[in-house]
């Protein structure tokens, strides 16, 4: 049954600058949605701050994610692999700029598996 | 000529009937209030309600998150049943929540709660207006487009599934006055859709590209002519056979037997006057059938969000998702384009859903030796205690006898020592559930 798919609850701190923080105000939200070949974003563009990233694989296949900011010295986050119908949480502190994210299984970014988010 | 028109007493119980054939069934005395209007100025209550206005708690997850009904899953789900709680205008949802069974798309073959959930505002829009309006807006709706193969028919690649359901589904019914051939011809006439994909957002920018329509001449239902996507609707309306399908499929939503033929014919003739759906539902909900005909099942959705309405609880969980996928009914997941199947609502593997439901909607009033009020060691005092919890519904004298009898087998080797003290509490929390899960709440 999907609903009771487990849940895989990465609570990822994240990167990109910093966890968010506890007792803030509600994080934006965005889905990340998995597919072959492609990623989809529920929202194109994000608030700078924190925001809570759901990243769902829709798809057959297994998964991961990679995100980067892109400028010199960005660390990334990651989602390991997630197999069919699986979903992790991703919480992270954005800054203004722009992001790639992708699949980095072998030739799946080539394929369609990457996308842009702007964060002003 | 005119439908018939129920003339007994409407109390209570008729108005709390009322209110679950066109809603979501009442919060606590709302069935009386709604009573003293009558049977006209209720129904005109329920039909052409006021401003809308949301009553209780605002929704949240799990973790207390407000929900993201477009960016996390399951929170589609969580959003509508909101509405469903807490709405002021309870027929809007209702029907909302017919018209996505009546054009079943799910997102499973979209795999876009975005789009799923711009259709969702179509059909509320639509809610209780025109058919003609709303078919024409389906027919041109990204998730439809998806989810029934619009944007791969092409005029050198016609694709019949969404011509198909047009006609068998929403408004004709299998094989009534059409054929094979005019489902190809229909075909034809509704090619010209297409989106474009963009990296990282998927289908965007759905529009209608003359240059993938076949602009020849079709011949549906005996008729010839260049026609496009609205006139394939359009000959679907204006086909003699349209008005007796949609007056059955709409009837069959608020009563589970067929209207008789005078009142069909009279249905009928008020459709034809111009494809509107609010007379229709005013004459459906005074006819005497609804009053007096055999009770109906209530579909998981809506008998989750009447004991959620009955209790005075709001949408506070995630687990509503899983638990009406259990009982049959994940909202945007209809099982296939028919939408979903009536006879399963109640069988051996939903109503263990209904079970799990109403135990979780029960959950935040369980009674515990030493918290709460104290319980009196009374099988009636319990009975009329559960009733109370649950907004006073209408219960059989038959069905109170059992819960009574019940809460006194159970009480009865407790009267003495700690099981005097901690029984009570216990049985009276077995008495709501049985209550939740009688017949009586399972259907209206």
């Amino acid at each position: 049954m999907r609903a009771l798919a487990v849940i895989a609850a990465i609570g990822a701190l994240a990167v990109l600058i910093g966890a968010a923080e506890a007792g803030a105000a509600a994080p934006q939200r965005m889905q990340v949605t998995q597919d072959e070949w492609s990623l989809v974003l529920s929202r194109q563009v994000l608030r700078a701050g924190p925001a809570l990233i759901e990243v769902f694989n829709i798809g057959q296949d297994g998964h991961d994610l990679v995100m980067l900011r892109k400028t010199a010295g960005a660390k990334s986050v990651r989602v390991k692999k997630l197999d069919h119908f699986m979903r992790a949480e991703l919480n992270v502190r954005l800054v203004k700029g722009t992001y790639t994210l992708w699949c980095s299984l072998p030739n799946h970014r080539k394929r369609g598996m990457v996308a842009t988010l702007r964060v002003r | 000529m005119t439908s018939p028109r129920y003339k007994g007493r409407f109390g209570a119980p008729q108005a709390e009937r009322l209110l679950w054939r066109a809603g979501f069934g009442p919060r606590k005395g709302e069935a009386t209030q709604l009573a003293r209007l009558g049977l006209d100025g209720a129904v005109r209550r329920v039909t052409r309600p006021p401003g809308e206005k949301w009553i209780g708690p605002p929704p949240h997850d799990d973790k207390g998150r407000p929900l993201a009904p477009a960016d996390a899953y399951g929170h589609d789900h969580l959003w509508w049943l909101d509405r469903m709680v807490r709405t002021s205008r309870p027929l809007v949802e209702r029907m909302t929540l017919v018209w996505h069974d009546w054009f079943a798309t799910s997102n499973s073959g979209v795999g876009s709660q975005k789009l799923m959930l711009a259709q969702n505002r179509l059909f509320r829009r639509h809610a209780l207006g025109s058919f003609r309006k709303l078919l024409l807006e389906v027919t041109a709706n990204p998730a439809m487009l998806i989810w029934l193969s619009g944007t791969e028919n092409t005029k050198d690649a016609p694709n019949e599934n969404y011509a198909r359901e047009l006609m068998e589904l929403f408004t004709l019914g299998e094989g009534n006055g059409y054929g094979e051939t005019d489902v190809r011809e229909q075909a034809r006439a509704l090619t010209g859709w297409r989106y474009t994909w963009k990296r990282g957002q998927g289908p965007v920018d759905f529009r209608y590209d003359r240059s993938r329509h076949d602009p020849s001449f079709k011949s549906i239902f005996g008729r010839r002519g260049t026609f496009d996507w609205r006139d394939a609707c359009n000959l679907c309306l204006q086909h003699p056979r349209h008005p007796h399908f949609f007056v059955d499929k709409l009837w069959s939503y608020f009563v589970p037997v067929p209207p008789d033929p005078q009142t069909r014919a009279e249905l009928e003739r008020l459709y034809r006057e111009g494809y509107e759906v609010r007379p229709l539902l005013e004459a459906i909900l005074r006819h005497p059938a609804v009053y007096t005909g055999p009770r109906m099942v209530k579909p998981p959705a809506v008998y989750l969000a009447g004991l959620l309405r009955g209790l005075g609880r709001g949408v506070d969980t995630s687990s509503w998702v899983w638990l009406s996928e259990m009982a049959g009914q994940r909202l945007f997941y209809p099982p296939n384009v028919a939408g979903w199947d009536d006879g399963r609502w109640l069988d051996t593997a939903t109503f263990r859903g209904r079970w799990q439901i109403a135990n979780n909607a029960l959950a935040p009033f369980s009674l515990r030796d030493g918290r709460g009020p104290k319980v009196p060691n009374d099988p009636e005092a319990i009975v009329k205690g559960a009733l109370k919890v649950m907004g006073d519904p209408t219960i059989r004298p038959e069905t109170r006898a059992a819960l009574t009898r019940f809460a006194r087998e159970s009480l009865a080797g407790a009267q003495t020592g700690w099981k005097a003290k901690a029984y009570p509490a216990l049985v009276a929390n077995a008495v709501r559930q049985l209550l939740a899960v009688s017949p009586d709440l399972q259907a209206s």
